[in-house]
């Protein structure tokens, strides 16, 4: 995290608009009413999250879940962000997810850790400039879950990899 | 801090003094912790008829993010198995008992945020003094008389896209007379075994300088993240 002291605002990395969103729905006070946010999936799609379902017909965020991680050779960073800027072309490395372990909270400090895996061996080379985590969310329509962006931090100094090595990704949200 | 706040002792309030000095809050919030998410609370009381502000104090840089939220995200940030749940004893309710939540929800819902009466964000003001702690899960001295010792339902929250902050408020009308010093913002949100519908705090400030009412006074609390 860098704090821009001239500016007063974090620069370089960036929690989303998307996560923005959802936090807002989360806050919202309702008696039964459907709360529902906007947010921008993978690829660009305007969605409608339902956050508190006013009846149980109605399907909540969270009748799907999962966090991924993913990078790229990307080096430019907004909160509006919905994707990486730059994937790479091999897989698994160009894959958009990979999944991680479970995340740990630790108390009194205020951390959450996790990390990825599957990101090996690796299928070509690149240079990493980007990181990203991103979540599958359940629509309204049962079945229905789209993957959207939550974080998007670019990567100083960028990582070099070449092909059949291992990638592994730590991230930290410090509350 | 006092000296910044307490200029606009005697103003009548409107949206800029507001924002003043939420950015201020903010600024001197981030002195201390250099990190996003962050979040500050800023409390006045005003009369009624006039709008003039009588006192007014903000939250001070040393609060906390509880571990209930951190616990919470935890639960999210993860590849889930069906119907997980959260292990009891994380989340101590309002009241004080323990509770589990289902963090991802089956069909029909019955997840932390399953139908069936109020959810979502609530504030609760207090007149306690001990710096917060992660682990807290109410404000430290409630006060006796209402609506003031209750938790009240926060406006609709508004997510400012550039700034990256949500921002609420909540107003109420003194029943009593007394000094605030600490206040929360909790969550109604539906525990698992048993099915209930608690209050669970998530954040918990102490308020600087404090700031006294009478009753019939409007106490208003206006509260924003920073992502």
């Amino acid at each position: 995290m860098y704090y821009d002291n001239k500016t007063k605002r974090i620069r370089s990395d960036l929690i989303l608009n998307n996560f923005g969103e959802w936090l807002k729905g989360l806050f919202t006070f309702t008696n039964a009413v459907l709360v529902s946010v906007s947010m921008t999936d993978i690829v660009g799609t305007p969605i409608g999250v339902g956050i508190y379902p006013p009846t149980a017909s109605v399907i909540p965020y969270n009748n799907q879940f999962g966090l991924r991680i993913r990078i790229g050779s990307g080096s430019i960073i907004a909160r509006s962000d919905f994707k990486m800027t730059t994937d790479f072309v091999n897989p698994p490395e160009s894959l958009q997810s990979t999944i991680l372990a479970k995340s740990t909270y630790t108390s009194g400090t205020g951390k959450i850790t996790g990390i990825s895996t599957g990101f090996s061996p690796t299928g070509g080379a690149g240079t990493i400039r980007e990181a990203g985590l991103s979540t599958i969310l359940g629509r309204t329509a049962v079945g229905n879950q789209s993957t959207v962006l939550i974080t998007h931090d670019a990567i100083s100094p960028p990582v070099g990899f070449l092909a059949g090595q291992q990638i592994v990704v730590t991230y930290t949200w410090q509350l | 801090m006092n000296e910044y706040l307490n200029q606009f002792k005697g103003k009548t309030i409107n949206e800029r003094i507001v924002k003043d000095c939420q950015n201020y809050l903010l600024e001197e919030k981030l002195k201390v912790n250099q990190k996003n998410p962050n979040e500050v609370c800023l409390v006045h009381v005003e009369d009624p008829k006039t709008k003039e502000i009588i006192s007014i104090g903000g939250s001070i840089p040393s609060d906390l993010i509880l571990d209930q939220l951190g616990f919470f995200l935890q639960e999210h940030f993860r590849i889930p198995v069906g119907g997980d749940v959260i292990t009891p004893s994380v989340f101590i309710a309002e009241d004080g008992v323990s509770h589990d939540f289902k963090i991802i929800s089956a069909n029909p819902p019955a997840g932390f945020n399953a139908p069936a009466g109020i959810k979502g964000g609530r504030v609760k003001i207090g007149q306690g003094s001990t710096p917060p702690v992660r682990t807290d899960f109410d404000i430290e001295t409630p006060f006796v008389t209402p609506p003031e010792s209750l938790t009240v339902d926060v406006t609709p929250p508004i997510y400012d896209n550039i700034l990256g902050q949500i921002q609420f408020f909540t107003i109420q009308q003194a029943g009593g007379s007394g000094t605030i010093s600490e206040i929360g913002f909790f969550v109604q949100w539906r525990a698992n075994v048993p099915s209930v519908n608690k209050n669970f705090m998530l954040a918990h400030d102490l308020v600087s300088p404090t700031v006294s009412f009478i009753i019939n006074q409007t106490i208003t609390v206006n509260w924003t993240w920073q992502l």
